[in-house]
């Protein structure tokens, strides 16, 4: 069964929609910024939304996660897209999946910060709905209308590059006449401080497969996409969710396979599924976290799998990494080019890894696409790719 | 195996108590005997875990990854030298 | 499009809590048998390498253990299933002890706790600790969790005609928490559904979603208080109304799926 992307917006540090972030993207404009997020002294770069302030009347929803996602609700036509098919197809019918890490742990951070002198939550931080793993999904039903079956899917980085496969399977079987997709995750001690004991942030802003990369950035972002069957729509975007794969590495928590077989057993199936051989891909958007040890597995097996006329970038020096946000970001960076020609580079690239070699570059590219792909690994060694096409 | 001097047993303790090392007692770790792969079986994220509690302990800071700490990781003897001498 | 009706037999069952240590013993205290005097402890699945098992939390340890019993039962290779897990609740200890620790003055973090605070540690681990290669989702529903993750697994069943583990856990809550998240007891179910057109024997479960505005848990057959108390806190033990319809030789339930359906589930044994 074919699937259509109808609509899709972002929301990101590179820009608080889908126009700036291309604005950026042309620009080479990176959103990183040094570290400032109160009650953090670590010495790095992040890829903060400063427009997340503005957003403070979600009453028993508030956290910043839920924030950023109605934030990037009200970017673009993705609300009336939605309103739309709520009014052809009843509310019932349409799908929510929502991929986040972090769900809403900022707002558990803040009440942990702000209890009484008998060790117990505040009135204001009694928000059972926002303080759960699921937080996402249910603020995003509560913020769209969606009554139909609406799941988070929580597989750390891959989670909103999953959220893709579980929408298509959904409209596959019917039980829905279409699904939003999003992702959401927000910049918070806990991964702050987490990716530090990881000894994984940059002090520097990140370089994506240079030699000299030292480590990741972080940042937040929401992203959101509206699947349908492809013929149940005007096909308003032209661009069809061709293939997805998914995989474990079955090796490390926080650790990928040195070979990559997680990983390439997720491009493999991908293609696969799309019934496409590894010489049709114009573009792939990497995973590239700047972290020594992605870079180098990922920028080996993408030498061993595909040849050199693919054109690859890692665009997180734009907005770093998302995390459980990133599947979306980046999967939205992918199909757009097939609309704009332009193959974002490979930012704050100089000198690539001297252990790689494989077709990528620092600057921008104008090339008719037709089909791109981007790749998504998480901790737990859990890994999507998503393969995006031109409806034609 | 070979003998513990006293901080090394100290350190020993630190491991077991910081690895959560199951069923295992501080005087059971060998001096000697490498921590990581073949030895005591400790990987990447041990190595971190480690780094932490000594700095917590000795105010000792170890970058896990660098080429000139790899040297320190590799038995109970050598990491508790390396922090000795660091303190 | 008209729904698909969705359909899987179950080749194996597992099950965790603190009075039952198999399904066996769950199906036993379903049926009437008296609560064991003591509670246990554990669990600690051999399957894990001792070298993941020491970093792994109670979440972990539970899903696991259930998973693995599961897969014994239906006499399978656990690396030849498509897995889903799902927790309600999440890991409340690492939350609280992260939450803790960035709320002091000191907020260096554990790395292992941290990489393990992650909702998908335990399909992590299982994936780790059995050689599976293939997908492994990790998913949260809240009150929810069990009904959703039903759809989730038998549509992917369905649709890829693969045999999947679903693996439902949720441990007590961190006290600071459990004023909004009032869950005490531990608890972990899995079930091993092969595609409907598998040729083993098995209880056939058929789900559809139907638009409903309102539907509540079922009622639970058990009188025993304890399963009444596990049934009304632990989000993931809401698969005890399906644990009970297993036994019978055909029955229906309907479970709240979301705000506008519900998930209607029949059982031909």
């Amino acid at each position: 069964m074919k699937v259509d992307i109808i609509d899709y917006e972002s929301c990101s540090a590179a820009g608080i929609n889908l126009s700036a972030l291309r604005n950026s993207l042309r620009q080479h404009q990176s959103g990183l910024i040094k570290n400032n997020i109160p009650g953090s002294d670590l010495d790095t770069w992040i890829g903060a939304v400063g427009d997340i302030a503005s957003v403070s009347d979600l009453g028993a929803w508030q956290s910043r996660n839920n924030a950023l996602a109605a934030l990037g609700y009200e970017q673009g036509t993705i609300k009336s897209t939605v309103a739309g098919l709520i009014g052809k197809y009843g509310a019932a019918r349409i799908g929510l999946v929502m991929g986040s890490s972090t769900s809403s742990i900022d707002r558990t951070e803040e009440a942990y910060t702000r209890l009484t002198n008998e060790n117990a939550l505040t009135d204001a931080f009694k928000q059972p709905f926002v303080h759960n793993p699921h937080a996402p999904a249910l603020f995003a039903a509560h913020l769209t209308g969606i009554k139909g079956p609406s799941l988070t899917i929580n597989t750390a980085c891959s989670s909103s590059a999953k959220v893709f496969a579980t929408g298509a399977r959904w409209l596959e079987t019917g039980i829905v006449d279409a699904v939003l997709v999003g992702g959401v995750d927000t910049l918070c001690l806990s991964v702050l401080h987490g990716f530090n004991s990881l000894q994984l942030l940059s002090a520097n802003p990140c370089k994506p497969f240079d030699q000299h990369r030292d480590g990741i950035n972080l940042g937040e972002a929401s992203g959101f996409a509206v699947l349908q069957r492809a013929g149940d729509n005007d096909n308003g975007r032209g661009i069809r969710l061709a293939g997805y794969g998914e995989s474990s590495d079955a090796y490390h928590m926080s650790h990928p396979h040195p070979e990559g077989l997680g990983a390439r057993l997720s491009m493999t199936q991908a293609l696969e599924r799309a019934n496409l051989a590894p010489s049709d891909i114009d573009y792939i958007n990497l995973h590239g976290t700047s972290s020594r040890a992605n870079d180098l597995i990922e920028g080996k097996l993408i030498s061993e799998l595909f040849p050199d006329s693919v054109s690859c970038s890692s665009t997180k020096a734009w907005m770093g990494h998302t995390l459980g946000a990133a599947g979306i970001t980046e999967a939205i960076i992918a199909m757009d080019t097939l609309h704009t020609h332009v193959i974002p580079g490979s930012k704050n690239l100089e000198t690539l890894d001297e252990a790689l070699s494989f077709p990528i570059k620092a600057t921008d590219e104008h090339k008719v696409c037709h089909h791109v792909m981007t790749n998504s690994f998480g901790f737990g060694g859990n890994n999507c790719t998503l393969l995006f096409s031109r409806a034609e | 195996m070979a003998t513990h001097t006293e901080s090394e047993l100290k350190m020993a303790q630190l491991l077991v108590d910081a690895l959560n090392l199951e069923d295992m007692e501080a005087e059971e770790i060998d001096p000697e005997e490498l921590l990581f792969g073949d030895g005591l079986g400790l990987d990447s994220i041990d190595a971190l875990e480690i780094s932490l509690a000594i700095s917590k302990e000795y105010g000792v800071q170890i970058k896990a990854e660098d080429e000139g700490t790899r040297e320190a990781f590799k038995t109970l003897r050598s990491l508790t030298a390396f922090v000795e001498s660091n303190k | 499009m008209q729904a698909k009706e969705l359909k899987c037999k179950v080749a194996g069952v597992g099950a965790w809590g603190s009075y039952f240590e198999n399904w066996l013993a769950l199906r036993a205290l379903l049926d009437g048998a008296p609560l064991p005097e003591d509670k246990l402890k554990g669990p600690k699945p051999g399957i894990i390498p001792a070298n993941e098992r020491r970093r792994a939390p109670l979440p972990v340890r539970l899903a696991v253990e259930s998973s693995w019993q599961a897969t014994q039962d239906a006499d399978v290779e656990p690396n030849t299933l498509t897995c889903v897990f799902v927790s309600g609740l999440g890991d409340t200890d690492l939350t609280d002890y992260m939450c803790k620790t960035l709320a002091s003055e000191h907020k260096e973090l554990s790395p292992t706790k941290f990489h393990n605070s992650v909702h998908n540690a335990p399909a992590g681990y299982w994936t780790i600790s059995t050689g599976t290669m293939s997908a492994a989702n990790s998913v949260a529903g809240y009150q929810e969790s069990v009904s959703l993750t039903l759809l989730e697994a038998m549509i992917q069943c369905e649709t890829e005609q693969k045999p999947m583990l679903l693996t439902f856990y949720d441990a007590p809550v961190a006290e600071i928490l459990q004023p909004v998240l009032p869950n005490q007891e531990t608890f972990a179910f899995s079930l091993v559904v092969f595609p409907e057109s598998a040729e083993m024997n098995g209880t056939l479960l058929t789900a559809k979603v139907e638009q409903r505005e309102q539907t509540n848990w079922p009622v639970l057959n058990s009188s025993c208080d304890y399963l009444g108390k596990l049934y009304a806190e632990n989000p993931a033990a809401k698969v005890l109304c399906l644990a009970e319809s297993l036994s019978l030789p055909e029955s229906e339930i309907a479970m709240p799926l979301s705000v506008g359906t519900a998930l209607i589930l029949s059982c031909e044994n």
